[in-house]
Parts: C-alpha cells; structure tokens; sequence
C-alpha cells in the first residue's frame, strides 16, 4: 500500500480521562517550519498561548538533584500554542499524546519512536556534556544527573491498533501510565510494548533506548497510539537552549 | 534481461533512470514486466486509476508466486550519473518481498525544515526456516544502492547508525510465505 496521507501528533487540552480529554484541531505535523511552528516546547512558568519562540522562558537549572520540568506546551505556528492540559512532569495522566495514522496507509514492520539532537539523527553520546556536534544535552543526558540515559523519558500504551484492527487505549478514567520514573530510568535498546498496557518507562535517546511496538497494526485501519512523556533537567546539564527531534520510524509496502 | 533493456522497455532510453525516486519491477513467469511505475485502473480509488501496488496487485492476485526476478531501479545521482540497479534472482515462490521505510522528525525546537527521509528495500528469503535474506537498499539520503546485504525477516537490522533496525516484517502485507 501507498505510504500514510497523514501521521501526526496529537495533545490533549481537556481532562484525564477518556470522556474529557480534548484532541479536536490539536494536531502537531512533522517537521519544523524554522520559524516555531509545530512545536513541543517545555517550561517552568513563564509562557503563554502566545508566546513566540524567540521569547521562550528559560528554565533554570536545578542547583541540587534533578528535577521534572512540570509544563509542556504545543504550538502549532510560532506565536500561537496551547497547553497540554494534562502533562504536569509525572506519570499520573494517561491520556496526554498520541500518535495518529489514518486508514490510506499500511504498516509493514515495527513502529518506533524516540529523540535525537537534531534531524541528522547521529547517535547520541551517551552521558557526554557537554554535547558535540549533533548531538544535545537533553538526549546524551549525564553520567551523574541520568546514568548516562536521556533527560527525556517516554512511555507508550499498548499497540495503538493490534493486529486485528483493535484501539487500544488506555484506562477510559485515566490515571497512572506505568509506574513513575526517575531521572536515572532507561533501558538499552528497545522497551517492547505489550497489549492493553502501559509500557516500562523509557529514555529516548536516539536509537539507543528508544520504544517499539509490540504489533504491526493491521493493515489500513486508522489508529491512536497513546504516549506520554517526562522532561528532566539537573544540575550536570550544560546551559544553553537545545532543540532536539522526536522522531518516529516506520515501513510500508 | 539486461537493466539496460529493462530500463529501456520502460523509458525507451537506455540506462538512464530519469526518476527522482527509485523503484521496483519484477517479472513475472509469463515474462510479463510490472512495475510501481504502471498505472492501473481502480474504481474504489477517487481518481479511477492508481500506481501499481505491491500488496494490491502482487500480493493480493497471488502474482506475488509467479515472480522470477526482482529488480530495484534507482535515480541518477552524483555517485552513479547513470542511476543504478539491482536483481534478485526467485527460484523459491513466496520468498520476494518489498518495502519502504521513512523516518519522520519534528514536534521539538527543531530549525530544519526537511524532516523526511526515504529508503526503499527488496529482498528475497532465502531460508525459510531461520528466515535470513538478501537485500538491495537504496539509501534515499545518502543516494547510493547497497551490495547484497544479509538480514534476517524476524529480526530486520540496521544499515547504518541514524536508523533503527526495522525488526518484525509484515507477511501479511508484502506477501512473503514461509510455508
């Protein structure tokens, strides 16, 4: 089959729950425009809807233990943006990102996500700061802050569509996703989700520790695949502002 | 067949592979020659007719069975002026297989406009039992066709270090049978 019309990134703005979650017209395309479009963009106070890019608040570095960045934020053109409602730097929402294919497409191998520095896509230097060409302090993270894993953690629910076309979503009524991460939490190589669950947490780091799904989801079946994330920041971080990818991987025929 | 004469057949020009994108053609028993670049007639599609389809058109009318070649044929570029390409010889049924794969960046800070990347793969099983393959890539972003390269359909790897192995292939939709 011909490759997919549209895969985006969707967010919520509205409660945890599956009733209340709120994904109409919160939509974020691949792919920067250059000019602070489609992006996710994290703070600690500061920022608003209409915020542009060039004026984005610092986050100042934690002088002690690392610490969850607690907001994160979408804007789909430079100056205009909304909140995701229910990201907050924990794990205790479950229906804050997802993934969406539609039905024109069909996937022909393993689905995969995670973060690089930039659209090279170099490997990260895993724990390295500060970091080298092609490479960000958010992704090669910090041999004291994070073991060495990404300051940026990820976790996914389920298979987004199984392989006989089933949604799988998380708990209608929210709540946790998975157990709560740390700065330090990150696995080598691939977490696998499972069906119906949320997956380990992860590090996203490049194609280092990364997530994959556990199915291909059946053919020609548009799909959510829910995920959320957590940003970290620590007191090992060098300075300065980063603009790493999220970068999803696929196949088809 | 030569690639010059396939090519030939397809363009009328010799070598030349005036695409800016490459693609597969196989042939079949009959000696007939399909190609992603045939255009066939569908009525369910909202212009009529549409590209000829790897698992519309091979896999599902079971031509899939009856290829005795793959080919991929890939653009001119600046390491190869001519374009180049590559076969597998099928003397197995169910064992040719195609694929594309893309990775898609963005939804962070990101200053670079272009966020899509294409590689296109033909393969051929060539032990049903372990499922190890022969492949020919051709790297869209770096614009070079591999040399047979060995993986595996149960553990699909990495051809260099910004990708990720690619794991599980689908039989379902690009038609392999390890029966």
């Amino acid at each position: 089959m011909s490759d997919f019309t549209s895969i985006t990134l969707q967010y919520n703005t509205g409660a945890d729950s599956a009733s209340g979650a709120t994904w109409t017209g919160n939509t974020l395309q691949f792919g920067g425009s250059g000019n602070g479009a489609n992006e996710l963009r994290w703070a600690m106070s500061g920022a608003s809807t209409t915020t542009p890019s060039a004026t984005w608040p610092y986050i100042t570095r934690p002088s002690s233990a690392p610490l969850a960045i607690t907001q994160l934020w979408a804007f789909s053109s430079d100056a205009s943006g909304q909140k995701v409602a229910t990201y907050d730097g924990t794990n205790s929402h479950s229906w804050v990102l997802r993934w969406s294919w539609d039905n024109t497409g069909t996937f022909a191998g393993t689905l995969q996500f995670s973060a690089f520095g930039d659209n090279t896509h170099s490997t990260p230097q895993a724990g390295t700061q500060p970091p080298v060409a092609h490479n960000d302090a958010i992704t090669n993270g910090s041999s004291t802050d994070t073991s060495n894993t990404s300051y940026l953690k990820i976790a996914a629910y389920g298979y987004g569509v199984d392989s006989s076309g089933n949604q799988q979503s998380p708990t209608s009524s929210g709540g946790a996703a998975g157990s709560s991460p740390s700065s330090f939490t990150g696995t080598n190589g691939a977490i696998t989700t499972t069906s119906s669950a949320w997956s380990t947490w992860q590090s996203a780091q490049g194609w280092l520790q990364y997530i994959a799904n556990g199915v291909i989801p059946q053919a020609t079946t548009a799909g959510f695949w829910y995920w959320t994330a957590i940003l970290y920041t620590g007191p090992n971080m060098t300075t300065s502002t980063y603009t790493p990818v999220i970068t999803f991987q696929y196949a088809y025929s | 067949m030569s690639s010059g004469t396939l090519v030939r057949s397809v363009y009328g020009t010799p070598l030349v592979i005036p695409e800016a994108v490459s693609y597969w053609a196989v042939k079949l028993q009959s000696g007939k020659w399909c190609t992603e670049r045939d255009i066939v007639v569908d009525t369910k599609h909202p212009m009529g007719q549409r590209p000829f389809d790897w698992t519309l058109d091979l896999v599902g009318t079971g031509d899939i069975r009856r290829i005795v070649e793959l080919w991929i044929l890939c653009p001119q570029t600046r390491f190869s002026p001519a374009g180049s390409t590559g076969r597998l010889l099928i003397e197995e049924r169910g064992t040719p297989f195609q694929l594309k794969f893309k990775t898609t960046s963005g939804l962070s800070s990101s200053r670079v406009i272009s966020a899509q990347r294409e590689s296109q793969i033909v393969g051929r099983i060539d032990d049903k039992v372990t499922g190890r393959c022969t492949c020919f890539i051709y790297d869209h972003e770096w614009q070079v066709l591999s040399t047979p390269w060995v993986t595996n359909i149960y553990d699909f790897g990495s051809w260099r270090e910004s990708i990720a192995p690619l794991r599980d292939l689908s039989s379902e939709v690009l038609g392999f049978d390890l029966s």
